[in-house]
């Protein structure tokens, strides 16, 4: 009898074992995805104008602006590039055909578990949205999901009078397990900014 | 239409096989039933989704030895497979623009199955069998991009032919090893990422344990 228990905490054991991606790879590259208005003639627009603070967005603070240091390098990541495609920076003031926005979102929410076979907290393969920071005490566990994401929008003010309406022409959502918090995170935004301009060629004037 | 012809062809075996062992006249094999756990290694053939070699995999089955020669009983196996696509983009399907992500594409197998064997030799230390398992199987397709995930989930039918040999390791025969080699064929298709059925070729390689008492 011993043998056949011993037998069946093996069978629990073995079937148990569905393998789950390298996450921590996955979590080395942001996603990059951007859209465009088919409509727009990139080539017509010359110049434009860009904060110099980004938008702040999260449920954890109600501050709405963005500005440091990490902020700096990535609206100066963004001008690099828009000087790559061509596009000349001018002040606000000096109606500038296009307005580049940056919205950093970040999200926080808490879900509290209770399972009394799971002394480990096992919940890693079971996220579908976010990331998360889980731990336990015994059968409870705390799952924290973080939703991230930095959008730019260029907006079209050359047209604003006519359209009677701000038209965003490109835009780019980045999303992916970050935070503003280090140094290595923010190598990630700065590539995955590099990363929306070039799978846009269609982004640039003479 | 093929895959009628296929499940017809299965049914027949099956039946062959067990009207064979019905009318069996050797000798009764002392220890009937033996419970096995095991390991498997998966080469799948026919899909680019998930074409490399698959080491997470393993089943359980229970062996039921109607005489010497002839064996039915349960299996039940399940593999992972993985495959890495490093950073790439693509144009979206519904809007205009593109996305730019590694990923992983997963295939998760659980295939339950009715097996039956026929084993070649008796008494011996090796004992070579072919066999013949049915059964059905369910597939979780999934994408992980980034902190995304697809996820599909698919049934489908079974059929997994199998060369192998139990090797005996203890003198009451008692325990056992096993090793086979089987090809396996499941109707289990996701139009989606291109994959009509899956199909593959394992090998298996376990430990046989007979748990009945003796007086």
């Amino acid at each position: 009898m011993k043998q056949f228990f011993l037998l069946l905490a093996g069978v629990l054991l073995l079937l148990s074992c569905k393998k789950d991606p390298d996450f921590n790879k996955l979590d080395t590259n942001l996603l990059v995805q951007t859209g465009y208005d088919t409509t727009a003639a990139f080539s017509t627009y010359k110049t434009y104008a860009i904060s110099d603070t980004i938008n702040f967005v999260s449920n954890l603070t109600s501050q709405n602006y963005w500005a440091d240091n990490q902020s700096t390098k990535i609206i100066n990541q963004l001008k690099t590039n828009m000087a790559n495609s061509h596009y000349s920076l001018i002040k606000k003031a000096d109606k500038p055909d296009l307005a580049v926005n940056i919205t950093f979102i970040k999200n926080v929410q808490q879900s509290i578990s209770y399972d009394p076979f799971w002394y480990d907290n096992l919940y890693y393969g079971s996220m579908y949205w976010g990331y998360s920071y889980p731990y336990s005490y015994g059968g409870f566990s705390v799952s924290e999901y973080k939703n991230t994401a930095l959008l730019i929008e260029v907006i079209d003010l050359k047209n604003a009078q006519t359209a009677q309406k701000l038209n965003v022409i490109w835009n780019a959502t980045i999303t992916g397990a970050f935070d503003k918090s280090t140094e290595e995170t923010l190598a990630m935004i700065l590539r995955a900014i590099d990363t929306s301009f070039k799978q846009s060629s269609y982004l640039k004037t003479n | 239409m093929k895959k009628i012809s296929l499940f017809n062809l299965s049914v027949a075996i099956v039946l062959l096989f067990l009207l064979g062992s019905s009318s069996s006249v050797l000798a009764q094999q002392e220890n009937k039933l033996f419970f096995g756990v095991g390991y498997n290694i998966t080469q799948p053939l026919n899909n680019s989704f998930t074409d490399k070699t698959g080491f997470y995999g393993g089943h359980v089955e229970a062996e039921y030895y109607i005489d010497n020669t002839y064996s039915v009983g349960f299996n039940a196996s399940w593999n992972t497979l993985l495959k890495y696509i490093p950073p790439k983009t693509y144009p979206l399907q519904y809007e205009a623009g593109d996305i730019t992500t590694d990923m992983y594409n997963s295939v998760y197998n659980m295939a339950y199955t009715l097996f039956g064997r026929y084993h070649f030799k008796q008494n011996d230390r090796f004992k070579p069998f072919v066999g013949l398992a049915l059964g059905a199987q369910n597939t979780e397709f999934e994408e992980y991009y980034s902190i995304y995930q697809d996820r599909q989930n698919k049934w489908g039918f079974v059929a997994r032919p199998e060369v192998g040999t139990v090797i005996c390791i203890s003198k009451n025969k008692k325990t056992n090893l096993i090793a086979a080699l089987d090809y396996s064929y499941a109707t289990n298709a996701n139009k989606a990422i291109g994959i009509n059925n899956i199909q593959g070729v394992e090998f298996k390689i376990g430990i046989q344990f007979n748990l009945e008492r003796r007086y």
